[in-house]
């Protein structure tokens, strides 16, 4: 293994800021095809930013989630999909970290290696000699066209009436591709459904989730050590995806201002939109909000970064906040996004012009089950009124 | 001379939170009275609350901007009318430690002094042998009636006609106090007009502002080189002002939480209001803003105590994003009050309910000027699409 520096955050941060121009030029045909581009995804693999969270055995950076956000926040400027993308595949080798060394060792053997994976255990494994059998079909798999490996939860049975968590690691090529992906947004991140039929996966490939999300237990010696795999799995999987919204509405932003200084304010006495108060109001509160997002994909990158570093439990609280971080920042994002839209005249309907499409984009994003404000608020209001929380995923 | 220890910033704010419980005390007496409370002036004067922006050799703890919001923050989880209070006289101790080094042994040789101020330049200085002649009416002068002295804002008439700003200072016992504080809001502020006529004011205790709101070029020697000087005046107060707002808000929150245990939801099958979906929805909604607005007030304070420590002064933008975090914060408590107070019932009409004083003070204190949002929000954006200003408040 070959010794080498980890990248430092404003490095890779800026790598991805470097890769906005050739994501942009890209951008609607990947809506268009419903994938991402080989020139942008070598692009991402040239600038070393698909190994964010691979383990360091592997020529991974195990950066911390503030970096992580760092450069999701700059993909998502580009095209909410690449970014999207990114993070998924990002957790995807995160996940692949929690397994034996042994199937790391397979998996990882590309140090770029793309692993896609789902979070909703649509899938029953059911044991035989010597590993499962697994069944199930998976909606919104996301990048699986692009990806080697996907990591797929799943229940297990344990007797007829018990089934606990598992997350099963099969390679791609296993897995049958159904191409429901025809959507109103987010289209270029290719997340079709995945069907595995009758497949058998050997034991080592299965990860008990259980002691995972009860006690942080995973089967890695190697990572034993690392801070990384430390962290409690609803925080450490879910927080760098509220980067995608943040990023959006930077690329809303961007784009709403680099169309001012042609508009004028149809059916008004305005020469230039520049010019009208109602503008200035406009702006402003889009960008106080971005801020706003900013500040909670900030806060729930350090809390984890600060916890996973100090060793310090997680309260019941910090869990609900963290989860109320990612749809604060996704429902400040979609508000700076729908008052830019708003303000962007019939001109910005024409799909060329990229406000119309990450407006699509956020609007479907702030519908994902982890990152929908609404859901979050309830669940952090039961929290702060001392109740249970309705969801174990936390 | 005696050397006085300065209090670290724990302390002072862990004075601040133990006074709230006697504050609430009388904070129904204090409006009802249009004043504050002897024993509450007496508690802070104590803790020596009102010495955190005094120079040191006069007894001050020359606390960072930091600490001077969190403990007026704190005040104002008591009663925004006793935040707002000490967050002008702060303001107005540290106005005076921008007057020639003799002027601020005459103001601070009352070791106990308490100054109000006003910033509107509503009064007129005609030069005069030795000094000038003051004549003025000041509205909002909040504390006028516990103050010994008093900084007024004023217009300098000058040689060619113009007029500058200025700031005077004048012993209370020269000026004329018009009871006209009967409001909404914030009554306990005893924030009357003042007003002078033909008064002689000796030239030292004139102060140029120009300089000091351009260039931080103030008349004191003692504080040339101290950086609790080094700081614009608009920012600071904008950051002092705003943080009795964020304060109301948890205090709000604080009454909100007091009450729910107890309530149910008339007219409904809500046996407990604390079972409701809504309920939840809306202190996760509550809580969310207040850390927002949190994020606005601490974002402005520390970047005063930032570019005070490295001796870096102020560019527009930067001057119009610390109003903006006045206005933020602002905007953000106004709806999370608006919203706890939204689910208070009619039981919370009750003058003896805190609830609905709070959101009276919260409603007249966010029509200052200089925090209303929309005014912040218009300046804001302005300069974000590359116009001037359209104020000189900066």
């Amino acid at each position: 293994m070959s010794k080498f520096e980890t990248p430092t955050r404003g490095e890779l941060v800026g790598r991805a800021a470097d890769l906005v121009d050739l994501i942009r030029k890209h951008a609607p045909w990947q809506e268009e095809n419903r994938v991402l581009h080989d020139e942008v995804v070598q692009g991402v693999v040239d600038a070393g930013l698909f190994r964010l969270r691979a383990p360091r055995h592997y020529g991974g950076y195990e950066s911390d989630t503030a970096t992580v956000c760092g450069v999701i926040a700059e993909l998502a400027r580009g095209d909410g999909s690449v970014a999207w993308c990114a993070n998924t595949w990002t957790l995807g080798s995160w996940m692949v970290g929690l397994f034996p060394d042994e199937v790391q060792d397979e998996i990882s053997a590309d140090q770029d290696a793309r692993i896609g994976n789902s979070i909703s255990p649509n899938g029953v494994a059911v044991p035989t000699d010597g590993g499962v059998i697994l069944n199930g079909k998976w909606p919104f798999s996301t990048g699986v066209q692009q990806s080697g490996w996907f990591a797929h939860s799943a229940v297990q049975a344990v007797d007829e009436n018990t089934f606990v968590p598992v997350l099963i690691a099969v390679p791609a090529a296993d897995l049958i591709i159904v191409d429901d992906w025809h959507t109103v947004g987010m289209r270029g991140t290719g997340s079709v459904s995945t069907v595995a039929k009758d497949l058998f996966v050997p034991q080592a490939r299965v990860l008990p989730m259980l002691p995972l999300i009860m006690e942080g237990k995973h089967q890695s010696e190697r990572n034993a050590g690392s801070v990384l795999w430390k962290g409690p799995f609803s925080p450490s999987a879910a927080a760098p995806a509220s980067a995608v919204s943040l990023g959006l509405a930077r690329a809303a932003w961007d784009s709403f201002l680099e169309r001012l200084p042609n508009r004028k304010i149809t059916y008004t006495n305005y020469e230039k939109q520049v010019e009208a108060p109602l503008t200035h109001l406009e702006v402003a509160e889009a960008a106080v909000k971005i801020d706003e997002a900013e500040f909670h994909v900030r806060r729930g990158a350090e809390r984890l970064d600060g916890k996973n570093a100090s060793g310090e439990p997680w309260t019941l609280e910090e869990r609900a906040l963290a989860r109320m971080d990612m749809g604060a920042a996704t429902l400040r994002a979609k508000e700076a996004v729908d008052v830019l839209n708003n303000a962007s005249g019939g001109s910005s309907i024409y799909s060329h012009v990229p406000l119309q499409r990450i407006e699509r984009d956020i609007q479907v994003v702030s519908l994902h089950g982890v990152l929908h404000p609404a859901t979050n608020f309830e669940l952090y209001g039961r929290v702060l009124c001392g109740l249970e929380p309705n969801t174990h995923l936390i | 001379m005696t050397i006085i220890a300065a209090a670290s910033r724990p302390d002072l704010v862990r004075r601040a939170t133990d006074l709230v419980d006697l504050i609430r005390k009388h904070a129904a007496w204090q409006e009802e009275n249009r004043t504050l409370h002897e024993e509450v002036l007496q508690g802070i004067a104590d803790a020596e609350l009102l010495k955190m922006r005094r120079p040191a050799r006069y007894g001050g703890s020359e606390a960072d901007v930091r600490t001077v919001v969190d403990v007026v923050a704190e005040l104002a989880r008591g009663d925004g009318s006793t935040g707002w209070s000490v967050a002008t006289m702060t303001l107005g101790s540290w106005r005076a430690g921008l007057f020639p080094d003799e002027v601020q042994d005459e103001i601070f040789a009352d070791p106990d002094v308490r100054l109000c101020g006003s910033v509107s330049p509503t009064g007129f200085l005609t030069p005069t042998d030795g000094g000038y002649i003051l004549n003025g009416e000041w509205q909002f002068i909040t504390g006028a009636p516990h103050a010994k002295w008093i900084i007024q804002s004023v217009l300098l008439a000058t040689e060619d006609g113009n007029y500058v700003p200025a700031a005077a200072a004048v012993p209370m016992s020269d000026v004329t106090i018009i009871d006209d504080w009967r409001t909404s809001g914030m009554r306990a502020t005893s924030s009357v007009s003042t007003a002078v006529k033909d008064l002689f004011v000796p030239a030292a205790r004139v102060l140029p502002m120009l300089p000091v709101l351009l260039e931080g070029q103030h008349q004191s020697a003692q504080n040339a080189d101290h950086q609790v000087w080094k700081t614009p005046f608009m920012p600071l107060a904008s950051a002092v002002g705003v943080a009795p707002l964020l304060g109301m808000a948890r205090a709000a929150q604080d009454a909100f939480f007091e009450r729910l245990p107890d309530r149910r939801i008339t007219y409904t099958s809500y046996e407990r209001q604390i079972d409701a979906p809504l309920t939840h929805l809306q202190v996760a909604e509550a809580a969310v803003k207040i850390d927002e607005a949190e994020f606005h007030v601490h974002r402005v304070a520390d970047c005063l105590d930032s570019k005070a420590g490295a001796g870096e002064w102020w560019n527009l933008q930067e001057r119009v994003v610390a109003r903006m975090d006045a206005g933020a914060a602002t905007q953000l408590v106004t709806e999370a009050v608006g919203v706890l107070n939204g689910a208070s019932g009619a039981s919370s009409v009750y003058s003896h309910v805190p609830i609905q004083r709070i959101v009276r003070d919260v409603d007249a204190l966010g029509l200052n000027a200089a925090l209303v949002p929309s005014t912040n929000l218009e300046l804001y954006g302005r300069v974000l699409v590359g116009l001037e200003p359209n104020t000189q408040f900066l």
